[in-house]
């Protein structure tokens, strides 16, 4: 049932969101998003 | 013991290549001023990942490029060039830090926690320790990450609840309905085994066996009927979805292009600006350089030419006759004149200094115009590529999704058209039922018809009910798709929530024991502890537990305090840097209060360097005035 991230993953991550947090709130939660579509797609 | 090798060429006032050793242990660099100390600790500073847009002020005004190389068994090196655009990094090889180690190594001018401290701005220095630990950024991040898992989570809940609800009670409507339908089944099967209807139950049951074998075969596709309308509904909602996308980024889009169409303007005054304060520039180099190749003598080349024409005329002071002719000085003469070329002399360099300092500011608004060009031009435009990326990518989605839904309906279509095709031949087998039925009597015919009817309602009603269900099961899929993601980003806020603990309590905690441990070790009277609470405050405890204000300190104790705290942060954050460099700040504090707060960091540093104009007695590493060039 769950999606285990691992350390790596969440450093990736916060790369991300480090560029993200230049542009704003929307940024960030668009970039949150992505990360969590990507990890569980629809299909 | 190892020694580090810092080579400098054109750094600051710096010309050519000069070398310097820095021993382990403390370095103290004595010299007076304006001998080239701080020059020195700014080439070492330029090692530590300065912006590239601060480099002009560290490459020599005379000069087009610059480096500096610092080794022992470790090599660290950047090298510099002026370009039209400013100056500009060559080479990055290794660096001391990550750009924020800067501010608690070098403690000199321009460091901000030492001038916060020093002005005892409180508010800044909490500002300053939540960019330094990156906590804002951390904690504005872990809180978009909450609310997305909030609301996501909710959203989960509600459709839950809405499901298992509605599936209950379809439940339980099924359960009445196949109730009925045995009893309506049950009263039929009385009905034909009745004397009346036995003379035609032969072919009733044939016609019954034939209808039974149709409606078997109208089931599969039935389902899938139902299957591939749920599919359908599903990319009808996605295909929602990405439109709903797509228009909100081309809203984005079409704000950025008119932000860009609105920046041509203000670029075409931008570059404007740009050329006007460049031609400027080229009149003040000209003015202070000249043009040699024409002949045209700059301020520099008067000035110099001018002090040489003074020191003949004081020299021939010294004379009774000219050396040249041979005939009396008539030194009355010569003492006018050289009043008048001095007095000449001090309105050059009046002049020259003026247009120096004239070419300093238009250089910096130079820099800062090519600045903001490149954040109209390059930064929107990298913004409105990113946008139009954006939308590509959900149009790309649209596309598919729109493929998969023709196919679907393709598809669906040649189902219903196989299941009327059944439900046709159905029929037509009813009729002739009813129409053998015609012989049996009318009151018992009349039932048998109404019981048809209403088992024929009741499963299509069943069969509405089934259809349903299988959507609520597919959504189901749908709600476990929402779980997984709200577990992610569940995992995303905790991992936040991790690392704000470590800033605000490990980090917190280190940099307290080490500022205890500090104040105990230099044993300062006047104040007894300075705590850092979890919102970074400061906290100034005088002895005897009175709390007191940083700006309420003494300007020695202030400094004290600066060097202490980037000391400290240096320690917590940064201990693998071998160095620590303090600059002029210590020049108001006694001897004594020198020593011990020297002989505090020394033993914790590998690298201490200090300047400091007068030399302290007994110190046997001491980098000396000859090694000072300039």
């Amino acid at each position: 049932m769950s999606y285990s991230l691992t350390r790596k993953d969440l450093e990736k991550l916060d790369e991300r969101l480090v560029k993200a947090y230049k542009k704003g709130v929307e940024a960030i939660k668009e970039e949150l998003m992505r990360f969590v579509e990507e990890c569980v797609p629809y299909e | 013991m190892s020694e580090w090798k810092l080579t400098i060429e054109n750094i600051g006032v710096f010309q050519g290549k000069h070398s310097f050793t820095f021993k382990e242990g403390l370095n103290i660099v004595t010299a007076p001023n304006a001998a080239g100390k701080t020059s020195l600790l700014k080439a070492l500073k330029l090692l530590s990942d300065i912006p590239e847009e601060e480099t002009a002020q560290y490459l020599n005004d005379f000069e087009e490029t610059g480096s500096v190389l610092l080794q022992n068994s470790e090599k660290f090196f950047v090298s510099l060039t002026r370009t039209k655009e400013g100056v500009k990094y060559l080479k990055r090889e290794k660096l001391l830090g990550d750009g924020r180690a800067k501010d608690v190594i070098f403690v000199m001018e321009g460091n901000p926690l030492v001038e916060y401290v020093e002005r005892g701005s409180l508010e800044n220095i909490v500002d300053w320790f939540r960019t330094f630990t990156d906590i804002n950024r951390i904690e504005a991040i872990r809180d978009v990450a909450t609310n997305l898992y909030r609301n996501l989570r909710n959203d989960y809940l509600d459709k839950k609840k809405v499901t298992e609800a509605t599936l209950k009670e379809i439940q339980k409507t099924i359960t009445e309905l196949e109730t009925d339908l045995r009893k309506i089944n049950s009263r039929i099967v009385e009905i034909l085994a009745s004397k009346e209807f036995k003379e035609v139950k032969t072919r009733i049951d044939e016609i019954h066996r034939k209808i039974d074998e149709l409606e078997n075969e109208k089931a599969p596709i039935k389902r899938q009927i139902t299957e591939l309308s749920a599919e359908t509904s599903i990319l009808e909602s996605r295909i929602n979805e990405e439109d709903e996308e797509i228009k909100s980024l081309g809203d984005a889009l079409h704000k950025k292009q008119k932000e860009q169409s609105e920046g041509a303007v203000r670029l075409a005054q931008l570059r404007s600006d740009l050329d006007a304060f460049k031609d400027r520039l080229r009149e003040l180099e000209r003015d202070i350089r000249g043009k040699p190749e024409i002949g045209e003598l700059g301020l520099e080349k008067r000035v110099i030419d001018l002090e040489n024409i003074i020191k003949d005329r004081e020299e021939l002071l010294t004379l009774e006759r000219c050396p040249k002719c041979g005939r009396p000085i008539k030194k009355e003469d010569v003492r006018r004149e050289l009043e008048l070329l001095k007095d000449n002399l001090s309105k050059l360099k009046a002049t020259l200094e003026r247009k120096k300092i004239e070419r300093n500011e238009v250089q910096n608004k130079i820099l800062e115009l090519e600045a903001e060009i490149k954040r109209v031009t390059e930064e929107l435009v990298k913004e409105i590529q990113e946008l139009q990326e954006r939308i590509n990518y959900h149009k790309k989605n649209k596309a598919r999704y729109i493929k998969e839904l023709n196919e679907l309906t393709r598809k669906l279509e040649h189902l219903k058209l196989e299941a009327d095709d059944i439900e046709k031949r159905i029929d037509s087998y009813r009729q002739e039922e009813k129409q053998i039925m015609s012989s049996v009597s009318k009151r018992l015919l009349d039932e048998y018809s109404l019981l048809l009817d209403e088992k024929k309602q009741k499963e299509s009603q069943l069969s509405l009910l089934e259809q349903k269900m299988i959507s609520l099961q597919k959504g189901e899929k749908e709600l476990v798709i929402l779980e997984k993601r709200i577990n992610v980003l569940e995992q995303i806020v905790h991992y936040y929530n991790e690392r704000i603990q470590i800033v605000k309590e490990k980090m917190r905690n280190e940099l307290n024991k080490s500022l205890t441990e500090a104040f105990e070790l230099l044993k300062l009277a006047e104040f007894e502890k300075i705590y850092i609470d979890e919102n970074f405050e400061l906290e100034l405890r005088r002895k005897g537990g009175v709390y007191t204000k940083l700006d309420r300190l003494s300007g020695t104790e202030r400094s004290l305090v600066a060097v202490i705290m980037a000391f400290v942060a240096k320690e917590t954050f940064f201990k693998e840097i071998p160095f620590f460099v303090v600059d002029e700040v210590t020049n108001a504090m006694d001897d004594t209060r020198f020593r011990r707060l020297i002989d505090y960091i020394k033993d914790k540093v590998k690298v201490l360097i200090v300047t400091r104009n007068a030399p302290l007695v007994g110190e046997p590493r001491i980098l000396t005035q000859e090694q000072i060039v300039h």
